[in-house]
């Protein structure tokens, strides 16, 4: 299945970074609910791993399984179609996202489909499918809970596993109520979490029950078997997989591993990742369509299995990235997906792995100054990956690549070419601080600096900093070791 | 009598060279007789972080060849400027040679020669730890000044020195506390807190708000760190909105109580930057 | 809440019980060999609650009860209208309007506190995502230690769907609180024999 590498397309915000950044930073509701709600699961994770260390062992049987799988993935893939064609399913492979939103369209028509329920996927998200439906005439209902808030406000995730982390319970009751209107149903009575939830299972449930196609991600692919493994806490693919005649699975094709073994050492690595939980509420494992005339599960399936850049990082430095079981571990601990938020990243991937992949999915067309701006290397992302996916290594070396395209300012590579060259030598270097002093006094206001140009600029907007010292400590073991002798014994 | 030579850093050696002098107190009293190799500059952490490797590539050889010169423990004043020699030298010299078309075994002696003065690198209280007095008497302590610890990230986890600071100072009647989501980064991140500084500015400020929160609980003198840039870039933020609290480097607290100075009076002066504070002793 | 409890002094028993008390879940026990019909009354009213007049409960049989037991099991509970299920398209509509459903599991897992349930023709997966309330049958022979154990008894014997129930269905998704009960039960119990 490899062939020739093709960029992927993502969807993009095109505004400006500092804009999307303000925007978050203003947005005090979704400051708040963001930090309670990655602070909750990073919580989680580092609980759930303290008293289960059969979860570490499995994780590192784990680690090995992907990134054998990923290495084998031709075979895998051509092994798990195979197996999902002997049990009446159907593959197909998109190359891109608008070939895969032209499948998943040509299969609705094809069985006549008005009505689409969906789980949550990010790879649905990452292809826009939804919107590709609607043009369609079809209606598409995302009842992940998250997701239905959110696709009510007509917004993207903020965060892999809380979709609506930015939204507030009164924006949530508006949006409910706005709804209830719309389709004719008690709206909910108030704004406590219980009873919106009530009204989205009061609200989702006629849906289920109409839908004629049910859409998932799919969180593995077991070539071995040829199932497709969906892990979710509500319950909501337990119905889209066994309530809609037709099913469609869209999976990224690094999600593939290659046998139940390997399904044994890795399916609670979400779970434990994610929530901080042994196992989420429901683990579906869809490896066949059901038949005719059953009462549950679907009568015909597909799997579409998307590529969209992704087999383009198979060999290079970036391979792990495949490796990403989308956990949302990198995100809960990065201080600055804690300010900002998921929205501000202008991607559906955002945080660490998100900074990383968009860019390296789309071959640099799209966001590429986020490693640069969404990240200070505090390295917390790469501890808390359980794929060990060494995310600061990448992100250095996209701010390299960055560099060697010349994409900074030429004042910008100027300083640091010079910098560099003066400091490299002990003498270039305290001249240049002799020479910081002599000029700083233009820059200072009650002892300190308030001001300064060029790169350091940045660091003025809001902080003051002392001067150079009147006496470096160079100057002073010079003054105080040599012409005074060796004070030592 | 233990011979270090002592890797000041260019942040400390320019804008808080007493910090060094007091390292050298500290560790001379300690038993240990400092060195300091004069042809040191920069570890290049700056370029590196900000992807310009082969700037970072020609500081991190001028700091090999410099240090190469010594023997025996390097001490640094930075967790994170160690983190950076003994996490990111041997690499970044061995495809920097490679990336400048020398050969495989020319980059291989780079890399060892990059980790052998790497593996003789250790942060200040990691050094100090590993002695086996930690110096200066103490009798029995009844009560201990409790100060707020910055532990920056680089320290966290690239050195894995999280215990260290706390284990330096609580025989001298020193408690540094973390504060709430400690392991947070500041937002200094190098010359992140110049590209980025709304953000950069963003963190510090969350950094203080909890910082500030467990002060008010534990009724803490100061702000402690080991890692000047963290410090430079939060007092820096303080500076701008009139916030005095008291921010010190963990060899100047260490110094204060050897030399038996330490009251609030004294810690105070370490509260905003007033003209003066940087002269020289 | 009442509970009939009767140790079992099996350690895989116990643990399993205990992660699925941690999840939420409510726990019966019928001493093996012993009548489960007491146990199992206890449960289907603890489950139904105020529902505990007339009410509707869907179940499918199980290898371990057939007909007649469960005629014996259910008898005194005259208020509750017990549906079996049949495996044909009108289920669905039944499976939505129940009260409470029933069903077994081919494993249980003990250190996740865990249910897997396979679709078969004659046993499906709604009764245990649809109502509001589900209880599970388990035989305590059927409760391995680990996940991947459970899932070592699939080799060779895969579902075209499975699932693998670990707790009540739940989300936090408004402002992290957490809320039991979206699209699947907010009520399960075990009853294990």
């Amino acid at each position: 299945m490899g062939g020739g590498k093709m960029a992927g397309i993502l969807p993009v915000d095109t505004r400006p970074w500092p804009e999307r950044r303000d925007e978050a930073l203003a947005n005090q509701t979704m400051r708040t609910t963001i930090s309670l709600t990655t602070r909750r699961l990073q919580a989680g994770q580092l609980k759930v791993f303290s008293d289960y260390p059969e979860a570490e062992e499995a994780r590192q049987r784990a680690i090995l399984d992907k990134r054998a799988a990923i290495k084998d993935m031709d075979h895998l893939l051509e092994q798990f179609s195979q197996a999902v064609h002997e049990h009446g399913g159907h593959v197909h492979l998109a190359r891109t996202a608008p070939d895969a939103v032209k499948l998943v369209r040509a299969i609705a028509e094809d069985s006549k489909v008005r009505r689409v329920v969906k789980t949550k996927s990010m790879v649905t998200e990452e292809i826009e499918l939804n919107r590709g439906l609607i043009e369609d005439g079809i209606e598409v209902l995302e009842t992940d809970l998250g997701e239905y808030i959110i696709q009510r406000a007509g917004e993207k995730p903020s965060h892999i596993l809380a979709p609506a982390a930015h939204k507030n319970r009164e924006e949530v009751l508006r949006l409910f109520e706005r709804d209830a209107s719309q389709s004719g149903i008690e709206p909910p009575p108030d704004d406590d979490a219980k009873t919106l939830t009530q009204y989205a299972r009061r609200r989702l449930r006629q849906e289920f029950l109409r839908a004629d196609m049910g859409i998932t991600g799919g969180n593995f692919l077991v070539a071995e078997t040829g199932s497709v493994v969906l892990i979710t806490n509500e319950g909501n693919a337990d119905l889209v997989t066994t309530l809609p005649r037709v099913l469609v699975s869209v999976v990224g094709v690094e999600k593939i591993i290659a046998d139940w073994q390997a399904l044994q050492n890795i399916i609670q690595q979400p779970a434990l990742n994610g929530v901080g939980q042994r196992l989420s509420s429901y683990t579906t494992i869809v490896s066949g369509p059901t038949g005719g005339d059953a009462a549950e599960g679907p009568q015909k399936w597909h799997v579409v299995l998307l590529d969209n850049g992704r087999t383009g990082l198979r060999g290079t430095e970036y391979e792990d990235v495949l490796s990403c079981i989308r956990c949302g571990a990198c995100l809960n601990v990065c201080p600055v997906f804690r300010q900002v938020g998921g929205n501000a990243y202008g991607s559906v991937y955002s945080g660490p792995i998100g900074v990383v992949e968009t860019p390296l999915l789309t071959e640099g067309t799209i966001l590429a100054e986020m490693p640069m701006m969404a990240c200070t290397m505090c390295h917390a992302c790469v501890d808390a990956c359980p794929m060990d996916i060494d995310l600061p290594a990448h992100i250095l070396s996209l701010r390299e690549e960055n560099v060697e395209k010349h994409a900074g300012s030429f004042s910008t590579r100027q300083t640091y070419r010079w910098w560099a060259r003066w400091w490299a030598t002990p003498t270039g270097y305290q001249r240049s601080l002799r020479m910081a002093r002599a000029g700083q006094r233009f820059y200072m206001r009650d002892g300190m600096l308030r001001t300064a140009p060029g790169l350091a600029k940045g660091w003025f907007q809001s902080r003051n900093m002392p001067p150079v010292a009147k006496e470096t400590f160079h100057e002073w073991w010079k003054r105080t070791h040599e012409e005074g002798g060796d004070r030592h014994e | 009598m233990e011979n270090v030579s002592l890797f000041v850093t260019c942040l400390i050696d320019a804008f808080r060279p007493d910090a060094a002098k007091a390292a050298v107190r500290v560790l001379e009293r300690r038993g240990c007789s400092v060195e300091f190799p004069q042809q040191q500059t920069c570890c290049g952490q700056f370029s590196f972080n900000a992807g310009y490797q082969d700037e970072a590539a020609l500081l991190a050889k001028h700091w090999v060849e410099a240090f190469e010169e010594t023997s025996g423990p390097i001490v640094a004043l930075s967790g994170s400027c160690a983190g950076m020699v003994v996490h990111s030298y041997p690499d970044l010299l061995h495809k920097w040679v490679l990336r400048h078309d020398g050969t495989e075994a020319e980059a291989e002696s780079w890399r060892s020669r990059a980790q052998s003065v790497a593996n003789r690198v250790y942060e200040l209280t990691q050094w100090l730890t590993s002695l086996d007095s930690s110096g200066a008497e103490s009798g029995d302590i009844d009560h201990s000044v409790p100060f707020v610890y910055h532990l920056g990230c680089h320290m966290r986890r690239l050195l894995r020195a999280t215990t260290e600071a706390q284990s330096v100072m609580a025989p001298q009647g020193v408690e540094l506390i973390e504060p709430e989501e400690a392991d947070q980064c500041c937002g200094f991140g190098g010359t992140y807190s110049m590209a980025e500084p709304v953000v950069s500015t963003a963190l510090a400020d969350a950094k203080w708000k909890q910082v500030g929160c467990r002060a008010q609980e534990s009724g803490a003198w100061g702000l402690v760190g080991t890692d000047m840039g963290c410090l430079l870039h939060l007092q820096g933020r303080a500076s701008r909105q009139h916030n005095s609290f008291p921010v010190l480097y963990l060899s100047e607290l260490l110094d204060l109580v050897d030399e038996g100075r330490l009251s609030p009076e004294v810690v105070n002066q370490y509260g905003g930057w007033q003209d003066g504070r940087n002269s020289s002793r | 809440m009442k509970r009939v409890v009767i140790a079992m002094n099996n350690p895989l028993v116990e643990e399993f019980a205990q992660r699925w008390a941690t999840l939420g879940g409510l726990c019966y026990f019928a001493e093996a060999g012993t009548d489960p019909g007491a146990a199992f009354r206890q449960a289907v009213g603890d489950l139904l609650g105020e529902a505990n007049g007339p009410g509707s409960a869907l179940y499918w049989s199980g290898p371990d009860w057939d007909g007649k037991a469960w005629a014996e099991w259910t008898r005194p509970l005259d208020s509750v209208q017990f549906v079996a299920w049949d495996g044909t398209p009108v289920m669905r509509e039944v499976a939505a309007g129940a009260d409470l459903g029933i069903t077994g599991c081919s494993w249980a897992v003990a250190a996740t506190g865990s249910v897997a349930l396979y679709h078969t023709p004659l046993t499906g997966l709604l009764p245990s995502v649809l109502p509001p309330a589900h209880l599970v049958l388990v035989n305590h022979k059927d409760i391995v230690a680990t996940v991947a154990d459970g899932l070592g008894r699939v080799r060779g014997n895969l579902p075209p769907l499975m699932k693998i129930i670990t707790g009540p269905s739940m989300t936090a998704d408004i402002e992290g609180t957490l809320v039991v009960g979206v699209h699947g039960p907010g009520r399960v119990a075990a009853l294990i024999y």
